[in-house]
Protein backbone atom coordinates (compact mmCIF):
# COMPACT_ATOMS: atom_id res chain seq x y z
CA UNK A 1 0.00 0.00 0.00
CA UNK A 2 1.19 3.12 -0.90
CA UNK A 3 2.74 5.42 2.01
CA UNK A 4 2.71 7.75 3.65
CA UNK A 5 -1.09 7.12 5.21
CA UNK A 6 -2.29 10.92 4.60
CA UNK A 7 -0.91 10.82 1.44
CA UNK A 8 -2.65 7.84 0.39
CA UNK A 9 -5.79 8.89 1.82
CA UNK A 10 -5.89 12.03 -0.33
CA UNK A 11 -5.38 10.38 -3.72
CA UNK A 12 -7.92 7.56 -2.75
CA UNK A 13 -10.71 9.95 -1.73
CA UNK A 14 -9.60 12.54 -4.54
CA UNK A 15 -9.61 9.78 -6.92
CA UNK A 16 -13.13 8.15 -5.79
CA UNK A 17 -15.07 11.76 -5.69
CA UNK A 18 -13.52 12.09 -9.49
CA UNK A 19 -15.15 8.76 -10.79
CA UNK A 20 -18.28 9.48 -8.57
CA UNK A 21 -18.62 12.87 -10.22
CA UNK A 22 -18.22 11.56 -13.57
CA UNK A 23 -20.96 9.56 -13.02
CA UNK A 24 -23.19 11.72 -12.06
CA UNK A 25 -22.42 13.51 -14.73
CA UNK A 26 -22.87 11.26 -17.32
CA UNK A 27 -26.45 10.54 -15.63
CA UNK A 28 -27.67 13.52 -15.83
CA UNK A 29 -26.66 14.23 -19.40
CA UNK A 30 -28.54 11.61 -20.37
CA UNK A 31 -31.66 13.08 -17.93
CA UNK A 32 -31.62 16.19 -19.38
CA UNK A 33 -31.92 15.04 -22.99
CA UNK A 34 -34.60 12.66 -22.00
CA UNK A 35 -36.40 15.67 -20.85
CA UNK A 36 -35.69 17.96 -23.28
CA UNK A 37 -37.44 15.12 -25.47
CA UNK A 38 -40.31 14.76 -23.27
CA UNK A 39 -41.25 18.45 -22.84
CA UNK A 40 -41.24 18.75 -26.74
CA UNK A 41 -43.21 15.96 -27.31
CA UNK A 42 -45.65 17.26 -24.68
CA UNK A 43 -45.43 20.74 -26.38
CA UNK A 44 -46.40 18.68 -29.85
CA UNK A 45 -49.29 17.31 -28.29
CA UNK A 46 -50.40 20.47 -26.81
CA UNK A 47 -50.23 22.58 -29.99
CA UNK A 48 -49.36 20.51 -32.73
CA UNK A 49 -46.46 20.32 -35.14
CA UNK A 50 -48.32 24.06 -37.15
CA UNK A 51 -48.14 25.96 -34.51
CA UNK A 52 -44.37 25.11 -34.15
CA UNK A 53 -42.94 24.91 -37.45
CA UNK A 54 -39.30 25.74 -35.53
CA UNK A 55 -39.25 22.40 -33.43
CA UNK A 56 -37.69 19.63 -36.33
CA UNK A 57 -35.64 17.81 -34.11
CA UNK A 58 -36.78 16.96 -30.32
CA UNK A 59 -34.06 16.50 -28.85
CA UNK A 60 -32.63 20.04 -30.40
CA UNK A 61 -29.09 20.75 -28.70
CA UNK A 62 -29.16 17.42 -27.38
CA UNK A 63 -27.74 15.58 -30.53
CA UNK A 64 -26.80 12.26 -29.78
CA UNK A 65 -23.24 12.81 -31.20
CA UNK A 66 -22.95 15.81 -28.51
CA UNK A 67 -24.12 13.62 -25.92
CA UNK A 68 -22.19 10.92 -26.62
CA UNK A 69 -18.53 13.41 -26.61
CA UNK A 70 -19.59 14.70 -23.02
CA UNK A 71 -19.93 11.23 -21.73
CA UNK A 72 -16.99 10.40 -23.49
CA UNK A 73 -15.39 13.27 -21.41
CA UNK A 74 -16.83 12.20 -18.21
CA UNK A 75 -15.55 8.58 -19.27
CA UNK A 76 -11.96 9.92 -18.94
CA UNK A 77 -12.70 11.41 -15.66
CA UNK A 78 -14.28 8.15 -13.94
CA UNK A 79 -11.01 6.05 -15.32
CA UNK A 80 -8.68 8.53 -14.06
CA UNK A 81 -10.05 8.43 -10.72
CA UNK A 82 -10.29 4.95 -10.73
CA UNK A 83 -6.71 4.64 -11.96
CA UNK A 84 -5.81 6.75 -8.91
CA UNK A 85 -7.89 4.20 -6.31
CA UNK A 86 -6.17 1.34 -7.46
CA UNK A 87 -2.46 2.75 -7.25
CA UNK A 88 -3.25 4.26 -4.02
CA UNK A 89 -4.70 1.23 -2.30
CA UNK A 90 -1.61 -1.34 -3.61
CA UNK A 91 -4.49 -3.19 -5.61
CA UNK A 92 -2.69 -6.13 -7.43
CA UNK A 93 -0.70 -5.75 -10.27
CA UNK A 94 -3.20 -6.95 -12.92
CA UNK A 95 -5.71 -4.71 -11.33
CA UNK A 96 -3.58 -1.32 -11.65
CA UNK A 97 -3.33 -2.65 -15.40
CA UNK A 98 -6.88 -2.95 -16.27
CA UNK A 99 -7.37 0.43 -14.29
CA UNK A 100 -4.63 2.67 -16.76
CA UNK A 101 -5.82 0.29 -19.85
CA UNK A 102 -9.41 2.00 -19.11
CA UNK A 103 -8.13 5.31 -18.81
CA UNK A 104 -5.96 4.72 -21.72
CA UNK A 105 -9.02 3.95 -23.97
CA UNK A 106 -11.15 6.09 -22.40
CA UNK A 107 -8.41 9.00 -23.87
CA UNK A 108 -8.25 7.78 -27.43
CA UNK A 109 -12.00 7.46 -27.65
CA UNK A 110 -12.12 11.07 -26.59
CA UNK A 111 -13.47 13.40 -29.33
CA UNK A 112 -10.56 16.19 -29.57
CA UNK A 113 -11.92 18.47 -32.16
CA UNK A 114 -15.28 19.30 -29.59
CA UNK A 115 -14.15 19.27 -26.16
CA UNK A 116 -11.14 21.26 -26.67
CA UNK A 117 -8.44 18.99 -25.83
CA UNK A 118 -5.24 19.09 -27.99
CA UNK A 119 -3.91 16.16 -29.82
CA UNK A 120 -0.85 16.28 -27.45
CA UNK A 121 -2.55 16.06 -24.64
CA UNK A 122 -4.01 12.88 -24.84
CA UNK A 123 -0.56 11.80 -26.26
CA UNK A 124 0.81 12.77 -23.05
CA UNK A 125 -1.36 10.91 -20.66
CA UNK A 126 -1.30 7.94 -23.03
CA UNK A 127 2.86 7.71 -22.83
CA UNK A 128 2.57 8.18 -18.47
CA UNK A 129 0.41 4.69 -18.15
CA UNK A 130 2.75 2.68 -20.63
CA UNK A 131 3.64 0.01 -18.48
CA UNK A 132 1.94 1.15 -14.94
CA UNK A 133 1.19 -2.11 -13.73
CA UNK A 134 4.34 -2.95 -13.31
CA UNK A 135 5.11 -0.28 -10.56
CA UNK A 136 4.36 -2.69 -7.32
CA UNK A 137 7.01 -1.27 -5.32
CA UNK A 138 5.40 1.67 -3.40
CA UNK A 139 8.55 4.44 -4.23
CA UNK A 140 8.02 3.44 -8.13
CA UNK A 141 4.12 3.83 -7.73
CA UNK A 142 5.09 6.74 -6.26
CA UNK A 143 6.69 8.41 -8.85
CA UNK A 144 3.96 6.86 -11.86
CA UNK A 145 1.03 8.89 -9.14
CA UNK A 146 3.08 12.34 -9.50
CA UNK A 147 3.95 11.57 -13.06
CA UNK A 148 0.46 10.64 -14.07
CA UNK A 149 -1.36 14.04 -11.89
CA UNK A 150 1.59 16.49 -13.41
CA UNK A 151 0.74 15.61 -16.75
CA UNK A 152 -3.16 15.78 -16.66
CA UNK A 153 -2.78 19.57 -14.89
CA UNK A 154 -4.30 20.50 -17.43
CA UNK A 155 -6.35 18.04 -19.15
CA UNK A 156 -8.23 17.75 -16.06
CA UNK A 157 -8.89 21.30 -15.92
CA UNK A 158 -10.01 21.28 -19.47
CA UNK A 159 -12.43 18.75 -18.54
CA UNK A 160 -14.15 20.28 -15.53
CA UNK A 161 -14.44 23.59 -17.93
CA UNK A 162 -16.19 21.73 -20.41
CA UNK A 163 -18.81 20.64 -17.56
CA UNK A 164 -18.99 23.89 -15.80
CA UNK A 165 -20.38 25.37 -18.87
CA UNK A 166 -22.58 22.32 -19.91
CA UNK A 167 -24.40 22.61 -16.71
CA UNK A 168 -24.71 26.36 -16.41
CA UNK A 169 -28.02 26.86 -17.30
CA UNK A 170 -26.74 30.29 -18.52
CA UNK A 171 -24.30 29.31 -20.50
CA UNK A 172 -25.46 29.04 -23.66
CA UNK A 173 -24.67 25.04 -23.54
CA UNK A 174 -26.53 22.12 -22.80
CA UNK A 175 -28.10 23.34 -19.65
CA UNK A 176 -29.78 26.20 -21.41
CA UNK A 177 -31.10 24.26 -24.05
CA UNK A 178 -32.66 23.03 -20.65
CA UNK A 179 -33.97 25.91 -19.47
CA UNK A 180 -35.01 27.07 -22.59
CA UNK A 181 -37.24 24.06 -22.98
CA UNK A 182 -38.76 24.08 -19.65
CA UNK A 183 -39.51 27.84 -20.18
CA UNK A 184 -40.93 26.94 -23.04
CA UNK A 185 -43.97 24.83 -21.90
CA UNK A 186 -44.84 26.12 -18.91
CA UNK A 187 -46.72 28.77 -20.58
CA UNK A 188 -48.13 26.82 -23.15
CA UNK A 189 -49.29 24.29 -20.19
CA UNK A 190 -51.43 27.03 -18.20
CA UNK A 191 -52.93 28.23 -21.10
CA UNK A 192 -53.68 25.33 -22.79
CA UNK A 193 -54.89 24.30 -19.86
CA UNK A 194 -57.58 27.78 -19.61
CA UNK A 195 -58.19 27.35 -23.16
CA UNK A 196 -58.55 23.50 -23.40
CA UNK A 197 -62.29 22.33 -24.63
CA UNK A 198 -62.14 18.98 -23.54
CA UNK A 199 -61.35 16.87 -20.33
CA UNK A 200 -58.69 15.27 -22.37
CA UNK A 201 -56.63 18.67 -23.63
CA UNK A 202 -56.79 19.86 -19.99
CA UNK A 203 -55.66 16.32 -18.75
CA UNK A 204 -52.62 16.78 -21.29
CA UNK A 205 -51.90 20.66 -20.04
CA UNK A 206 -51.98 19.68 -16.71
CA UNK A 207 -49.44 16.21 -16.77
CA UNK A 208 -47.21 19.00 -19.29
CA UNK A 209 -47.67 21.80 -16.35
CA UNK A 210 -46.71 19.21 -13.79
CA UNK A 211 -43.94 17.47 -15.90
CA UNK A 212 -42.19 21.32 -16.85
CA UNK A 213 -42.72 22.07 -13.08
CA UNK A 214 -40.59 18.93 -11.89
CA UNK A 215 -37.69 19.52 -14.57
CA UNK A 216 -37.25 23.25 -13.34
CA UNK A 217 -37.13 22.08 -9.86
CA UNK A 218 -34.15 19.91 -11.50
CA UNK A 219 -32.37 22.61 -12.70
CA UNK A 220 -32.11 24.55 -9.41
CA UNK A 221 -31.59 21.41 -7.43
CA UNK A 222 -29.18 19.33 -9.87
CA UNK A 223 -27.93 20.36 -12.65
CA UNK A 224 -26.57 24.00 -11.76
CA UNK A 225 -25.12 22.13 -8.54
CA UNK A 226 -23.22 19.98 -10.96
CA UNK A 227 -21.89 23.31 -12.35
CA UNK A 228 -20.72 23.99 -9.36
CA UNK A 229 -19.44 20.17 -8.63
CA UNK A 230 -17.41 20.78 -11.16
CA UNK A 231 -15.73 24.15 -10.32
CA UNK A 232 -15.00 22.13 -7.08
CA UNK A 233 -13.58 19.45 -9.01
CA UNK A 234 -11.03 21.36 -10.59
CA UNK A 235 -9.96 23.67 -7.45
CA UNK A 236 -9.77 19.83 -5.36
CA UNK A 237 -7.51 18.66 -8.35
CA UNK A 238 -5.36 21.22 -8.24
CA UNK A 239 -4.89 21.34 -4.19
CA UNK A 240 -3.86 17.68 -4.54
CA UNK A 241 -1.21 18.64 -7.05
CA UNK A 242 0.07 21.56 -5.26
CA UNK A 243 0.33 19.10 -2.38
CA UNK A 244 1.92 16.13 -3.89
CA UNK A 245 4.51 18.19 -5.38
CA UNK A 246 5.62 20.53 -2.60
CA UNK A 247 8.62 18.73 -1.03
CA UNK A 248 7.85 20.84 2.24
CA UNK A 249 4.52 19.77 1.90
CA UNK A 250 3.16 18.62 5.76
CA UNK A 251 1.08 15.92 6.74
CA UNK A 252 -1.49 18.36 8.16
CA UNK A 253 -2.01 19.45 4.66
CA UNK A 254 -1.99 16.65 2.93
CA UNK A 255 -4.62 15.61 5.56
CA UNK A 256 -6.74 18.37 4.67
CA UNK A 257 -6.54 17.81 1.24
CA UNK A 258 -7.77 14.48 1.90
CA UNK A 259 -10.50 15.71 4.35
CA UNK A 260 -11.78 17.90 1.40
CA UNK A 261 -12.00 15.82 -0.82
CA UNK A 262 -14.14 13.48 1.46
CA UNK A 263 -16.41 16.05 2.39
CA UNK A 264 -16.75 16.49 -1.55
CA UNK A 265 -17.79 13.11 -2.34
CA UNK A 266 -20.40 13.58 0.69
CA UNK A 267 -21.50 16.52 -1.20
CA UNK A 268 -21.73 14.32 -4.29
CA UNK A 269 -23.63 11.84 -2.98
CA UNK A 270 -25.92 14.30 -1.37
CA UNK A 271 -26.49 15.30 -4.81
CA UNK A 272 -27.02 11.78 -6.32
CA UNK A 273 -29.60 11.24 -3.72
CA UNK A 274 -31.65 14.35 -4.47
CA UNK A 275 -31.45 13.62 -8.30
CA UNK A 276 -32.71 9.85 -7.72
CA UNK A 277 -35.46 11.16 -5.01
CA UNK A 278 -36.46 13.96 -7.86
CA UNK A 279 -37.06 10.49 -10.16
CA UNK A 280 -39.25 9.03 -8.27
CA UNK A 281 -41.64 12.14 -7.56
CA UNK A 282 -41.71 12.69 -10.73
CA UNK A 283 -42.87 8.70 -11.49
CA UNK A 284 -45.34 9.12 -8.92
CA UNK A 285 -46.69 12.48 -10.39
CA UNK A 286 -47.17 10.96 -13.97
CA UNK A 287 -49.13 8.12 -11.82
CA UNK A 288 -45.93 5.04 -12.82
CA UNK B 1 -22.77 32.33 -23.40
CA UNK B 2 -22.88 36.75 -23.94
CA UNK B 3 -24.07 39.14 -21.40
CA UNK B 4 -26.70 39.42 -23.65
CA UNK B 5 -27.79 35.84 -23.11
CA UNK B 6 -27.48 35.48 -19.72
CA UNK B 7 -30.08 38.52 -19.30
CA UNK B 8 -32.25 36.70 -21.98
CA UNK B 9 -32.49 33.34 -20.04
CA UNK B 10 -32.87 34.97 -16.73
CA UNK B 11 -35.95 37.32 -18.58
CA UNK B 12 -37.21 34.63 -20.05
CA UNK B 13 -37.19 32.68 -16.28
CA UNK B 14 -38.75 36.04 -14.30
CA UNK B 15 -41.54 36.27 -17.54
CA UNK B 16 -42.50 32.16 -16.88
CA UNK B 17 -43.10 33.24 -13.12
CA UNK B 18 -45.28 36.31 -14.36
CA UNK B 19 -47.51 34.41 -16.42
CA UNK B 20 -48.14 31.55 -14.21
CA UNK B 21 -49.00 34.64 -11.20
CA UNK B 22 -51.18 35.88 -13.88
CA UNK B 23 -55.15 35.59 -13.67
CA UNK B 24 -55.97 38.18 -16.48
CA UNK B 25 -56.33 36.13 -19.03
CA UNK B 26 -56.12 38.56 -21.98
CA UNK B 27 -52.97 40.22 -20.33
CA UNK B 28 -51.53 36.42 -19.85
CA UNK B 29 -52.25 35.76 -23.50
CA UNK B 30 -50.49 39.28 -24.18
CA UNK B 31 -47.28 38.32 -22.23
CA UNK B 32 -47.26 34.74 -23.95
CA UNK B 33 -47.09 35.81 -27.20
CA UNK B 34 -43.50 38.36 -26.03
CA UNK B 35 -42.33 35.40 -24.02
CA UNK B 36 -42.67 33.10 -27.45
CA UNK B 37 -40.54 35.40 -29.28
CA UNK B 38 -37.98 35.78 -26.17
CA UNK B 39 -37.87 31.95 -26.42
CA UNK B 40 -36.92 31.99 -29.84
CA UNK B 41 -34.27 34.46 -29.65
CA UNK B 42 -32.75 32.63 -26.63
CA UNK B 43 -32.59 30.11 -28.56
CA UNK B 44 -30.98 31.61 -31.62
CA UNK B 45 -28.47 32.47 -28.97
CA UNK B 46 -27.75 28.64 -27.97
CA UNK B 47 -27.50 27.68 -31.50
CA UNK B 48 -25.22 30.69 -32.90
CA UNK B 49 -22.55 32.86 -32.04
CA UNK B 50 -23.37 36.54 -31.69
CA UNK B 51 -20.96 39.29 -32.28
CA UNK B 52 -20.84 41.03 -28.66
CA UNK B 53 -18.91 44.45 -29.90
CA UNK B 54 -21.62 46.04 -31.45
CA UNK B 55 -23.94 49.30 -30.09
CA UNK B 56 -27.28 47.11 -31.27
CA UNK B 57 -25.68 44.67 -28.45
CA UNK B 58 -24.97 47.07 -25.97
CA UNK B 59 -28.77 49.11 -26.65
CA UNK B 60 -30.66 45.48 -26.67
CA UNK B 61 -28.18 44.30 -23.43
CA UNK B 62 -29.50 47.61 -21.66
CA UNK B 63 -33.15 47.00 -22.42
CA UNK B 64 -33.15 43.52 -21.19
CA UNK B 65 -32.03 44.63 -18.15
CA UNK B 66 -34.63 47.31 -17.68
CA UNK B 67 -37.22 44.75 -18.59
CA UNK B 68 -36.34 42.67 -16.18
CA UNK B 69 -35.78 44.71 -13.26
CA UNK B 70 -39.32 45.99 -13.89
CA UNK B 71 -40.25 42.44 -13.89
CA UNK B 72 -38.91 41.87 -10.77
CA UNK B 73 -41.36 44.82 -9.45
CA UNK B 74 -44.24 42.92 -11.30
CA UNK B 75 -43.77 39.81 -10.34
CA UNK B 76 -44.92 41.53 -6.80
CA UNK B 77 -47.35 43.88 -7.97
CA UNK B 78 -49.17 42.28 -11.12
CA UNK B 79 -51.13 45.95 -11.89
CA UNK B 80 -47.55 46.81 -13.19
CA UNK B 81 -47.66 44.23 -15.76
CA UNK B 82 -48.95 46.72 -18.76
CA UNK B 83 -45.80 48.95 -18.17
CA UNK B 84 -43.48 45.34 -18.28
CA UNK B 85 -45.03 44.37 -21.26
CA UNK B 86 -43.94 47.93 -23.19
CA UNK B 87 -40.28 47.38 -21.73
CA UNK B 88 -40.01 43.42 -22.86
CA UNK B 89 -41.52 45.09 -26.73
CA UNK B 90 -38.63 47.26 -26.46
CA UNK B 91 -36.14 44.96 -25.92
CA UNK B 92 -37.54 42.26 -27.90
CA UNK B 93 -37.35 44.66 -31.03
CA UNK B 94 -33.75 45.21 -29.86
CA UNK B 95 -32.66 41.70 -29.22
CA UNK B 96 -33.93 41.05 -32.51
CA UNK B 97 -32.00 43.51 -34.33
CA UNK B 98 -28.86 42.18 -32.88
CA UNK B 99 -30.09 38.58 -34.01
CA UNK B 100 -30.48 39.72 -37.27
CA UNK B 101 -27.32 39.78 -38.31
CA UNK B 102 -26.61 36.18 -37.59
CA UNK B 103 -29.89 34.66 -38.68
Amino acid sequence: MLSPPPQRSAITEFGEATALFAQLATSELHQMGDAVVAMNVSRLVLEGTAANPDLTNLDEQFDPEVVKARVEAAQVLQTYGRMLVALSMGTQEADIQRAADSFLSSVKKLPISSIGITQNQTGALGEVVEGIGQKVLDVKRRKAILRLVGKTRDVIPNLCDLFILEFDPSSGKLATQYLNTTERLLPIAKIEFYDGHTVSHRAAALAAYQLAMKYRERRSAVIQPISQAARDLKERHEDLINALNEKSSTVDRLKAVGNEAKDYKLTLKALGDGAKQLDLSLLRRVGL
Amino acid sequence: MSTLGKNLSSMLVNMTDLILKETDVSRMKQLRKQHKELSKQLQTLIDKTVPNDTAKYRQATKALLEANEEMKVAKKDLDRVGKVIQKIAKAVDLVGKVLKTVI
